[in-house]
């Protein structure tokens, strides 16, 4: 199925190529962004530059496979307001997987790609003693953290069931996510405390490369993450199908 | 002139339809400003001045930077590709104003919009949170002449990439390349004085620091004789210039393609 639909898309060949190219640089320009501050200074906060890399590419990583599957849900608001999502609810199979496995965003890709070819490059430039342990650790954390972004963003779209014009929602969310990029460890308490424990962006990539960077620091703390993508995934997957009740409940 | 006023209007009200939109714009810039004066306070731990810059001096930079940025975003690209693939973009082309006038004017009522989400909170945030002293002096005439220069390339920018949308479908690749490229060589994420001198030297033969750089450094840096600002805004005008010409010259080409597709 997957591979019909990139034939499919791969007729618009041009716009795949320019699509991806924008997302690559887009992915690059960040790590620009770092690479021309770090001229001036060695270290940010106590991380260096290949840390610092090292955090931006699991940000890449841990974004992106919401940009590749979740991408659908962005016409969410559509679907709803001229009344076609209704052809999600009438097939016999669970309508939250119909609904995100219509459109594969190949874009996606390309911000994986920089994300992982960053990552190994960063990987042989910072002091960490790779074990398998650590592989597995570093695999488990970044899957814990697309989980709490993609439930993030699915947890804003659903607020399209509600709102009438739920884009706005869906753009602040992604904003937000977007400063994942970002060491938490530079901002203030208040900061501090909002992306951990409100919007826990921080377990997506901020605590896992720190808790990478140095294992020597690991407390409890840390497991927060496998908590808040499991109560995230739990808690947005209850919204969408309460969406969906209400969704019913007008339409006929 | 009532006419072009309209065109200013409904750029505006576009815009001012979703007051979600109004507020949560205005909070997600709040948020990501205070997020920069964090960042750019920990590259300043322990240093006085970076580059030449002082800490107040980059604060207000990427401030402004980050203002300009949100009071630059028009979306005209996405206007021009709608009217084309709707084909509404016939209608415009009969009307007795100028397409790219209209472009234009639609562009400044939606900066006007901007100016109140985006620009004018991130400002008061900068003087009253963050105590940014601004320099009050000749600089501010010449930081809003340069500011007029600014908002007409960008304008002239927007609308020949834009143009691209005469001949293809898909506009979105393209306007984020531009939007990337734009805000790396103009200096928006980091002033351009923090570039290595070999980047610098090729982005300074590019209009793009035109674009951003010449006003925020009018803005910032209070040791430029007024010759020099002079030199500055010439510059600026002359990149006005050819970056118009071209945009006439692409654009008939782009307008001749309609006609004998509509033919």
């Amino acid at each position: 199925m997957l591979s019909q639909y990139i034939k499919v898309k791969m007729q618009y060949g041009l716009d795949i190529f320019v699509s991806s190219l924008a997302m690559a640089m887009v992915s690059l320009s960040g790590l620009f962004v770092y690479w021309i501050v770090f001229q001036s200074i060695n270290n940010l906060g106590g991380w260096g530059y290949y840390d610092i890399m090292f955090l931006y590419s699991l940000y890449l990583i841990v974004v992106s496979p919401s940009q590749i599957v979740l991408d659908n849900l962005w016409n969410l608001k559509t679907h709803i307001m001229d009344g076609s999502f209704i052809k999600y609810l009438i097939r016999p199979i669970n309508s939250l997987f119909y609904y995100i496995s219509e459109i594969v965003d190949i874009k996606g890709f390309a911000q994986l790609l920089i994300g992982g070819g960053c990552l190994i490059y960063s990987i042989t430039k910072i002091s960490v003693n790779w074990t398998l342990g650590t592989a597995l650790l570093l695999m488990f954390f970044s899957v814990c953290g697309m989980f709490i972004i993609a439930a993030l963003r699915l947890l804003a779209a659903s607020t399209s069931f509600w709102i009438m014009n739920s884009l706005f929602v869906n753009m602040f969310i992604t904003k937000i996510i977007d400063l994942a990029k970002y060491p938490i460890s530079i901002y203030n308490k208040l900061f501090q405390i909002l992306f951990t424990f409100l919007i826990p962006i921080g377990f997506a990539s901020f605590y896992p490369a720190e808790l990478i960077l140095d294992l020597s620091r690991f407390t409890p703390f840390y497991l927060l993450a496998p908590l808040f993508a499991s109560l995230l995934i739990v808690l947005s997957y209850q919204l969408w199908f309460l969406g969906i009740k209400k969704y019913s409940g007008t339409g006929s | 002139m009532k006419a072009y006023l309209e065109y200013a209007k409904n750029g505006f009200m576009d815009n001012s339809a979703h007051r979600m939109h109004v507020f949560l714009g205005a909070i997600v810039n709040v948020i990501y400003i205070v997020i920069l004066f964090f960042l750019w306070k920990s590259i300043y731990s322990g240093k006085e001045v970076i580059n030449g810059m002082t800490f107040n001096q980059t604060m207000i930079y990427i401030t402004f930077a980050t203002a300009l940025f949100g009071l630059f975003q028009t979306y005209v690209e996405n206007y021009i590709s709608c009217r084309v693939i709707f084909g509404s973009i016939i209608v415009d082309f009969v009307k007795p104003i100028d397409f790219q006038s209209q472009v234009l004017f639609r562009s400044l009522g939606t900066m006007v919009f901007n100016l109140f989400v985006i620009t004018i909170p991130v400002i008061i945030l900068s003087v009253f949170v963050f105590h940014l002293k601004y320099f009050v002096g000749i600089n501010l005439i010449f930081f809003a002449i340069a500011l007029i220069f600014a908002v007409l390339l960008i304008n002239i920018l927007d609308f020949t990439v834009g143009l691209v949308s005469f001949y293809t479908e898909s506009i979105w690749g393209i306007t984020v390349i531009k939007e990337v490229l734009v805000a790396t060589m103009a200096g928006v994420y980091v002033p351009l004085e923090f570039y290595p001198e070999k980047v610098r030297v090729v982005l300074d033969v590019l209009p793009f620091k035109a674009i951003y750089h010449t006003p925020l450094t009018l803005l910032v840096d209070t040791s430029i004789s007024s010759a020099n600002m002079l030199y500055m805004l010439t510059q600026q005008f002359i990149w006005l210039l050819i970056l118009f010409i071209l945009s006439r010259i692409l654009f008939k080409r782009a307008f001749k393609s309609v006609i004998s597709n509509g033919g």
